[in-house]
């Protein structure tokens, strides 16, 4: 049946995947503060439950049985929605990253690198409203820091998916994993993964380039005036961001669901996937618990006057290269 | 809505009548004899010096009002005098004081300190104007460093000063009635005039929804200007340190003003303090700077000491020295700690670690006198009890492992691109602006004033030790960063050296007129039961007289400033905190920068609000 | 005799919903009385074209659209209005003194685009879309052969802006 296939199946898909990334998202902050714990020579939550595992469950109620304040000086209908803008780019963004063999997580759309940077291009709206809705200065400063990062941290981020895109010569990501790569491919990718990774941390604006949330000197920057599920519904956001990212980056340079007989057990896929994206998690909160934090200046100044040019530079070396050596 | 109704209401309440002797209260003595500066001044000024010469060991003058100002520009620009800074502003109000009939009332006390010269001056100018509206003229055109000590002084005390450029209250609430250091407001007893009672028609939406943006009408600091961006940052902010708020105003990100309102922490210590015998005075200088309790205790102790003109055992001298280094490590740990937090993010492991070795400290306190942070350790005589044995072996074991733990700090931190880039260049102070400004401490060294109380006014014995004084010419937070850094290295070499020459004998002296005699002694001498029930009755009778003494505490020059009338209790208790004077500084600091240099610099002023506010 | 009702199909539904929201959008700009969320509206309006474009299946185009106009230049719009205060608080009016004139030229656009759209003559079938692959290639293809002068004119025109832009911001 034709509707099956064309409105069941992706709709329960669409369940599934949910699933798996609310409860990633939820054992993420788990993950974090345990690890943030270690690294601070503390012990993290170990009260609710075996090593504190119960922690995030004990969190979610919390969170949601908070009273529900709407300060009197929100621009109302924005300031409900803009939660909701932030958590759905990180959701949507996840249809086409492949899990196993030929199979992306929803759909194989033809073309996955510019819904990557399409929906990244959205994500600052849920900042950019949540901070004008909230007539807060310190709300402003954080949507006009977070604005400003993303728009300028997205261009070199453009530049290092376009050079990957010259290598791999297909806009399907599906595609990307499939086809074999030359081992020079796969050196020139990993030239650039800190570039991109550091690109990724901009993005998706984790320590040490949080600025938009900066508590030291916005209080809680666009989420000052949150509280309650809408608050974490922005955290929801932050998490599955680091998730999709981390998912996104194994994919384009580590192979994705790729390892040692993935081709022949499927279900080894999403296995592997799920190794690579924790590795990459845990490099997440590495950064955070140990380099420090710029300020807004020079932050910018970093993105345009070193990342940029970086980026031009290797999307130059790659079409050259691409041209040379395929 | 009718204004709020901000009158108290007063209730009478009993006083008891006074345990002293005939003769008491007294006037302090005029000073006596004469040094060379003194001699410059009087043959300069003449007849206009109402009184010159050494008062309690210190070079005193006592000038008349209409010539102060002339005599501070002398006094700083005299290439033999040289007194560059101004330490501090008091006032003593003699109103229960026998003075000569038409004397006025007020007398305002300053502070001057030529580093150059290692020559500290006090100088005594009575007000103008009558007792009702006492007047003085501002030292503000030629130190800057007065502004905010004279407006405390307008606060506190009512005088009002010529010629200052921003005369505003600064530590009660600007509708505050009263001036609460004048002898005739009582101590409590007043009904407090909060800005809001439950009367006001603002608490109807209580309950409700929040309070609406109007109902509290923010008054704008004067100089700023409304079109830019006004940011309130405080009194709740989590990196203003405690309950100090900035009014800022901002050109985007870049600071114009920032504008300190102090004061939501004041607890009146120096009314307080006239109140209380002078040995129970000890329990409150912990709550001041509540992060280096011992060296308040310490700074405390000392001014009455050299009023009794008390001998401290040596052994008590050393153990002292034990603990403000201790102190200071400790102090200077949890500024590391903090300014780390507050200039690179929460995710900084190294506020854990700081804090890991200080506790270490803080045990350390707690096994000598069972309490962590307000100690109260140092008394008056000495210390509270004598260490326990264990003690030097702890001490010992932490100076051996925190020299390696503090490489490690240094090694996350003193080369890393992203902590340079964030404290190079920024709150920059100019020698020249660090002595005007009349900032001590780390603030003062980090603008390259080769200056340590320590090292050159030593005092409990810090002459017999080897440490070096660290000076950062930079004068920005990165040379503050350094020099703190340094700081507590040297402190480990003090520490070392005590240590070492920990002599034994008494832990507090033998004057029974000061401390208790040992238990045993009651149940044999007479003489002792008496000299102990005179003490705790009564307390300690400082002799009349006013002194000032400052020790470097962990953020600065910390004074006290005491006018005894002979009785147990300070006639007048003035506190020059480290803190306040310090961050006056911020605005200078701050101006241009970007809005996160503010807490960059907030930072590395190192303040305590506890000390701000007293 | 049965009247005939047509039944239209779920993507004519589709269309119409999202022609509806677009144009909705768009007024919206117009009459909004507060210029934040105008510029919020026209995002809306640009979304409803992307998926109009999805439609007929262009997603080359939708994405495209997404990432240049919502991505990049509303973003940059809605920035801009933040930074600028007194827009941000204040309500500004929608009729305004040229609001007449304005109106006038919008109707003879409108007459003008009509014209267009009748005189024009469209094909019936169009060519069999190409696969989404060689779409995007040939249209890489075209933009540095057959119209490289007006890619090249469209390149250098961008740069003057970013110079003259360089230059207002250096200014100060």
């Amino acid at each position: 049946m034709d509707w099956l296939n064309l409105i069941v199946f992706p709709i329960l898909r669409t369940v599934v995947l949910f699933l798996v990334l609310l409860t990633g998202f939820a054992y993420l902050t788990w993950f974090e503060r345990k690890l943030l714990a270690r690294f601070h020579v503390r012990y993290g939550p170990n009260r609710a439950g075996k090593f504190g595992l119960l922690q995030p469950v004990a969190d979610a109620v919390k969170a949601m049985f908070k009273e529900e304040i709407v300060p009197s000086h929100v621009d109302k209908p924005i300031y409900l929605v803009a939660p909701a803008l932030a958590l759905i780019p990180a959701l949507i963004i996840w249809a086409v990253i492949p899990v196993a063999k030929d199979t992306p997580a929803i759909a194989d759309v033809g073309i996955g690198f510019l819904w990557i940077l399409a929906v990244a291009g959205l994500e600052s709206y849920g900042l950019i409203l949540a901070g004008w809705s909230s007539n807060n200065n310190y709300s402003l400063l954080g949507a006009l820091r977070s604005s400003a990062q993303m728009i300028s941290y997205e261009l070199p981020l453009g530049l290092f998916l376009v050079s990957i895109l010259i290598l791999a010569g297909s806009f399907s990501l599906v595609e990307l994993v499939d086809n074999p790569r030359a081992w020079w491919e796969w050196l020139w990718l990993w030239v650039a993964f800190p570039f991109f990774f550091i690109c990724i941390l901009a993005e998706t604006n984790r320590s040490p380039f949080d600025l938009p949330e900066t508590e030291n000197e916005l209080v809680a920057g666009y989420q000052t005036e949150y509280g309650g599920i809408k608050f974490s519904l922005f955290y929801m956001a932050e998490y599955i961001n680091m998730i999709t990212t981390s998912a996104i980056m194994a994919t384009l340079f580590f192979g994705g669901w790729r390892g040692p007989f993935a081709e022949e057990i499927v279900w080894l896929g999403p296995v592997y996937l799920f190794i690579k994206v924790v590795v990459l998690l845990f490099l997440f909160v590495w950064v955070r618990a140990s380099i420090s934090r710029p300020r807004y200046d020079q932050l910018m100044r970093f993105g345009w006057k070193f990342l940029l040019p970086v980026g031009i530079v290797y999307m130059a070396i790659t079409a050259v290269l691409a041209v040379l050596l395929k | 809505m009718s204004p709020l109704n901000v009158s108290p209401k007063r209730r009478e309440y009993e006083v008891l009548p006074s345990l002293n002797v005939p003769g008491i209260p007294a006037v302090a003595p005029l000073p006596t004899g004469e040094t060379e500066d003194t001699r410059r001044i009087v043959e300069r000024f003449g007849q206009d010096i109402l009184a010159a010469g050494l008062h309690n060991g210190l070079q005193t003058v006592i000038v008349k009002p209409e010539r102060l100002v002339e005599l501070a520009q002398f006094i700083k620009d005299e290439p033999k005098l040289a007194y560059e800074t101004i330490i501090d502003v008091s006032s003593v109000d003699r109103l229960e004081l026998p003075i000569p009939e038409g004397e006025p009332r007020f007398q305002t006390v300053y502070q001057f300190r030529s580093y150059r010269r290692k020559q500290h001056l006090m100088v005594i100018s009575p007000t103008q104007g009558d007792d009702e509206h006492p007047r003085a003229p501002s030292l503000t055109p030629v130190f800057r460093g007065a502004t905010w000590p004279e407006r405390e002084v307008y606060d506190l005390m009512g005088i009002t000063f010529d010629g200052h450029p921003d005369l505003r209250r600064i530590l009660m609430p600007a509708h505050w009635p009263y001036h609460p250091l004048q002898k005739q407001i009582p101590l409590g007893g007043e009904e407090v005039p909060f800005s809001l009672t439950w009367d006001d028609p603002e608490f109807e939406t209580l309950g409700t929804q929040i309070l609406p943006a109007e109902s509290v009408k923010p008054t704008l600091p004067p100089g700023m200007n409304r079109r830019h961006m006004i940011i309130n940052m405080g009194p709740h902010h989590p990196s203003t340190h405690g309950v100090l708020r900035l009014v800022v105003e901002l050109d985007g990100e870049r600071v114009i003003k920032v504008d300190p309102d102090l004061g939501y922490l004041h607890s009146g210590f120096e009314k307080t303090g006239e109140h209380k015998r002078y040995k129970d005075f000890v329990y409150y200088t912990d709550r001041m700077d509540y992060l280096s309790a011992m060296n308040n205790n310490l700074g405390y102790v000392l001014t009455v000491e050299a009023m009794l003109g008390v001998e401290i055992p040596e052994r008590a001298q050393v153990i002292r020295v034990i603990m403000g280094e201790l102190q200071r490590i400790a102090s200077h740990l949890l500024w590391l700690a903090t300014h780390a937090l507050d200039v690179s993010g929460t995710g900084m492991s190294l506020l854990m670690y700081a804090t890991r070795e200080r506790e270490l400290i803080l045990d350390l306190f707690e096994l000598v006198c069972g309490a962590r942070l307000t100690t109260s350790y140092i008394r008056i005589g000495g210390v509270w009890r004598d260490v326990p044995d264990i003690f030097l072996d702890r001490v010992r074991h932490f100076i051996q492992t925190f020299p390696g733990r503090l490489a490690e700090y240094e090694a996350m931190l003193t080369e890393s691109p992203v902590w340079r880039e964030r404290l190079e260049g920024i709150g920059v102070i100019s020698r020249e602006d660090a002595l005007n400004m009349g900032l001590t401490g780390p603030m003062l060294r980090g603008s390259g004033v080769d200056w340590d109380l320590r090292r050159d006014m030593p005092y409990s014995g810090y002459e017999n030790y080897d440490f070096v004084v660290p000076v950062s010419q930079r004068g920005d937070s990165y040379g503050r960063y350094l020099v703190r850094m340094e700081e507590m290295r040297q402190s480990v070499r003090i520490l070392e050296q005590a240590v070492a020459n920990l002599p034994d004998g008494p832990y507090k002296t033998n004057d029974r007129k000061v401390a208790l005699p040992p238990r045993p002694e009651l149940d044999l001498s007479m003489e002792a039961l008496i000299h102990h029930f005179k003490l705790v009755t009564e307390g300690i009778h400082v002799p009349p007289g006013m002194y000032y003494h400052g020790i470097e505490a962990s953020k600065g020059e910390l004074g006290f400033f005491i006018y005894s009338d002979g009785s147990g209790r300070p006639y007048r208790l003035h506190v020059r905190g480290p803190s306040f004077n310090n961050l006056y500084a911020l605005d200078h600091m701050c101006q241009g920068a970007m809005l996160s240099d503010v807490v960059t610099n907030i930072g590395s002023v190192d303040i305590v609000l506890g000390e701000v506010d007293r | 005799m049965p009247i005939e009702i047509p039944i239209p199909t779920v993507t004519q539904v589709i269309f119409l919903v999202m022609a509806l929201f677009t144009a909705a959008c768009g007024l919206m700009v117009v009459i909004s009385r507060n210029l934040f969320h105008s510029a919020l509206f026209l995002v809306g309006a640009l979304f409803g074209v992307a998926a109009i474009f999805v439609l007929l299946e262009a997603e080359f185009l939708a994405v495209g659209q997404v990432l240049v106009y919502i991505g990049a230049i509303a973003t940059l719009i809605v920035f801009a209005i933040m930074l600028t205060r007194g827009m941000m608080r204040g309500r500004t009016s929608p009729m305004n003194h040229v609001s007449g004139r304005g109106a006038l030229g919008a109707l003879v656009f409108f007459v003008a685009l009509l014209a267009f759209l009748k005189k024009v003559p469209w094909p019936e079938q169009a060519q069999a879309i190409p696969v989404d692959e060689s779409l995007i290639a040939g249209l890489g293809d075209k933009f540095v052969t057959t119209y490289v002068v007006a890619f090249e004119a469209v390149g250098l025109l961008l740069m003057v802006a970013l110079i003259g832009a360089v230059m207002l911001a250096r200014d100060r």
